[in-house]
């Protein structure tokens, strides 16, 4: 057996976003916009669209359009309420980014598909005039309406590290931060190594749609593959634990087995609380990512 | 000991072992990070002992090259080729310790031209050429091989094999296939050739002369049945040589075969020089054959200087030329008698010409390291080409 080697550097740390990233943003929001339009058409609910979907109440706030107060509930409760519809859930995005030590791996690195994923929904978002909201670490989020420029987004983005500060995981963020009530569409973007579903129950509302993109670096799906025969010392980014350096025979089939069974365990609890959820390897195009995320249901 | 026609090669090795350390660097472990690690397992899982380390197909092309380089280096077991040590086979006749001019006997000459003519460090085995169990190992042969005892000079044909040098006096009537010649030469050597009681017959290096002898008679012991007729041709041949019978200290004890003989043994029958002679053999005479019984083909008379030993029992009298008879049986104790003084037959005496050398002293060597040669490079290219076709097959299973 080899000398046990040093722990490496993480290989990605930061965000180098494509150079031509704000082209293909332009692109897909277009496109997005398009296939808004052609649902709102067909009577289909969209968070892009402006459908009047019934999707419960909330209490009156003084000043308020009297025409949208539901006034049967109001003789039968004698309590003000309004009736909220799906356009109003979705006039807050939420973006969670996680910007762990974790998401500096991979090639192109977790955190820099993270943070094209996470500026594309901002994009969209935008465009279809929804307030969007960035959150990754401990700092204030990023708040961004239509008109504002992209430019402070993608600077915000570049400017973005992994590992670059404690509690930069999702369950950290969310644990500290919640989401506005007002907010309809929450999608956190991670690695979701530290996240359990049980986490994400408090920031369930009514109307509130939440979508889990989850990105790994190819070497972490399928490491026999991607290092064909390579002998590795694995060593955890955020921990001192580590795996002796040996080739990965029939420890890689554990491993991935092991994923496989975690993944699955992702799937079957995100749908079974009506979540929205997709994992996809770092390399994947943000366009076929944001596209899938923003219009299931 | 190995050596290498082209030891330049070998540092094509050196190339190939920068090649392996890469290998090896490339085979140890790297470290990487992987978010995922909870699921790699802790625990050791069946088959995860492999270990990367050189790919086989890779080990398989390297070794190829190795032997290659080795099989272009040009290796020869040179170790095997000069230790396998010279049979020098050695003339041990009278005439090789005759003086040959002022360089000393015939004997002393043929080593130096042997010394001359091997390497001083080759190894040497010297063989009793009349006695060729009698072995010698060393730089010189031992001194009492040089005598006027006379041994009969060696049958060189059973000698003619590769590695083997004749060590005579003569080069004429020598044309071995394999073997060498080392030939000391020399001029004759005058000197009483022949000695009775009375005469002895002097050879002044021209021709033989017949001159009182200065010294008194041997002493001949004669020891068989009354009835035997060898035995009293041995007692006439002492009377008629004018020696004198004893059997204190003899020059010469002449055995015949007493009985009784066990069973019913085969009759057996000597013949030579037109005598025949009929008994039964009692056992196979020692010494030198002189005469064979037949149908058995075992020796009936047999000699060696001083002894004269003969088995076979006599079934009544010689048959055929008994002059014949009487003729070899003289020649054959006059040979057998060990001479006093400088008497030495006249065929020993005479002048053998020049010396030389003839053969090709490292054509044995040069054979045998030819082989030597040729065997380890043929391994070796075998063995390339084994490796490189494994190499070929393997490549298709793991990358090379």
């Amino acid at each position: 057996m080899g000398a046990r080697p040093e722990k490496p550097e993480l290989p990605s740390p930061g965000v180098d976003l494509p150079p031509d990233y704000v082209r293909r943003l332009e692109r897909l929001v277009l496109q997005m916009a398009a296939k808004g339009e052609r649902r709102e058409g067909l009577g289909q609910a969209h968070l892009l669209g402006s459908g009047e979907e019934f999707i419960g109440h909330r209490p009156y706030r003084q000043g308020e359009d009297l025409r949208r107060l539901d006034w049967d509930l109001l003789a039968r409760s004698d309590q003000a309420f309004v009736r909220r519809t799906r356009r109003e859930a979705a006039q807050v995005w939420s973006v969670v980014l996680d910007t762990s030590g974790s998401m500096g791996i991979g090639s192109p690195g977790k955190l820099d598909a993270g943070a094209q994923l996470a500026g594309a929904i901002m994009a969209v978002g935008m465009r279809a005039g929804v307030r969007v909201q960035l959150k990754s670490g401990l700092g204030p989020a990023l708040s961004l309406r239509r008109g504002q420029s992209l430019g402070i987004l993608i600077q915000r983005l570049k400017d973005l590290r992994a590992g670059g500060e404690v509690g930069a995981s999702p369950e950290a963020i969310l644990s500290g931060w919640g989401p506005p009530r007002e907010v309809g569409l929450v999608v956190i973007i991670g690695d979701f190594v530290g996240l359990r579903p049980k986490d994400l129950e408090p920031h369930r509302r009514p109307g509130r749609r939440m979508v889990l993109l989850q990105v790994l670096a190819p070497e972490e799906l399928e490491p026999g593959n991607q290092l064909l025969g390579e002998a590795v010392h694995w060593f955890d980014p955020e921990g001192p634990e580590e795996r002796p350096g040996l080739a990965p025979g029939e420890a890689a089939l554990v491993y991935e087995r092991r994923l496989e069974a975690w993944l699955e365990g992702w799937q079957r609890s995100t749908r079974s609380r009506g979540m929205g959820w997709s994992v996809g390897a770092s390399d994947v195009p943000f366009e076929e990512r944001v596209a899938l995320a923003l219009e299931g249901r | 000991m190995l050596v290498w026609e082209r030891p330049w090669a070998l540092w094509l090795l050196a190339f190939l072992g920068v090649v392996l350390w890469r290998s090896l660097q490339r085979g140890a472990p790297i470290g990487r990070l992987l978010g995922t690690l909870e699921f790699w397992p802790r625990e050791k899982v069946a088959g995860e002992e492999r270990r990367r380390g050189i790919p086989p197909a890779r080990w398989a092309l390297v070794c190829a090259m190795g032997a290659a380089v080795l099989g272009m280096a040009g290796p020869a077991w040179q170790g095997e080729a000069t230790d396998s040590p010279w049979r020098v086979i050695v003339d041990r006749s009278p005439s090789m310790g005759l003086a040959s001019g002022s360089e000393g006997s015939r004997l002393g000459v043929a080593l130096e031209l042997l010394d001359s003519a091997l390497d001083r460090g080759a190894a040497r085995i010297f063989v009793a050429g009349d006695a060729s169990t009698i072995e010698h190992r060393g730089e010189r042969p031992p001194e009492d091989w040089e005598s006027s005892v006379p041994r009969p000079e060696p049958d060189w044909a059973r000698f003619d094999q590769p590695r083997t040098i004749w060590l005579t006096d003569r080069m004429s009537g020598h044309a071995p296939v394999h073997a060498c010649v080392v030939a000391s030469g020399g001029d004759a050597v005058p000197g009483v050739v022949a000695l009775d009681g009375q005469h002895e017959l002097f050879f002044d290096g021209i021709a033989s002369r017949l001159r009182p002898s200065g010294q008194g008679p041997q002493g001949v012991e004669v020891r068989g049945p009354a009835a035997s007729q060898i035995a009293a041709l041995a007692r006439i041949w002492v009377e008629s040589r004018g020696h004198r019978l004893t059997d204190e200290q003899p020059a010469l004890l002449i055995t015949c075969a007493m009985g009784p003989v066990a069973g019913a043994p085969e009759v057996q029958q000597i013949e030579q020089d037109g005598w025949s002679l009929q008994g039964h053999l009692i056992h196979p005479a020692e010494g030198r054959p002189w005469a064979w019984a037949q149908p058995s083909g075992l020796p009936a008379v047999a000699w060696s200087p001083g002894f004269v030993d003969v088995q076979l029992l006599e079934l009544g009298p010689p048959s055929g030329d008994l002059g014949g008879l009487a003729r070899s049986f003289g020649d054959l104790f006059d040979r057998a008698l060990v001479p006093t003084g400088d008497v030495i037959a006249l065929g020993e005496r005479g002048a053998v010409g020049a010396g030389g050398v003839s053969g090709t002293f490292e054509g044995g060597a040069a054979a045998r390291l030819g082989q030597d040669q040729r065997l380890p490079r043929i391994l070796l290219a075998g063995l390339a080409t084994c490796l490189g076709l494994l190499a070929l097959i393997l490549s298709r299973r793991s990358p090379l």
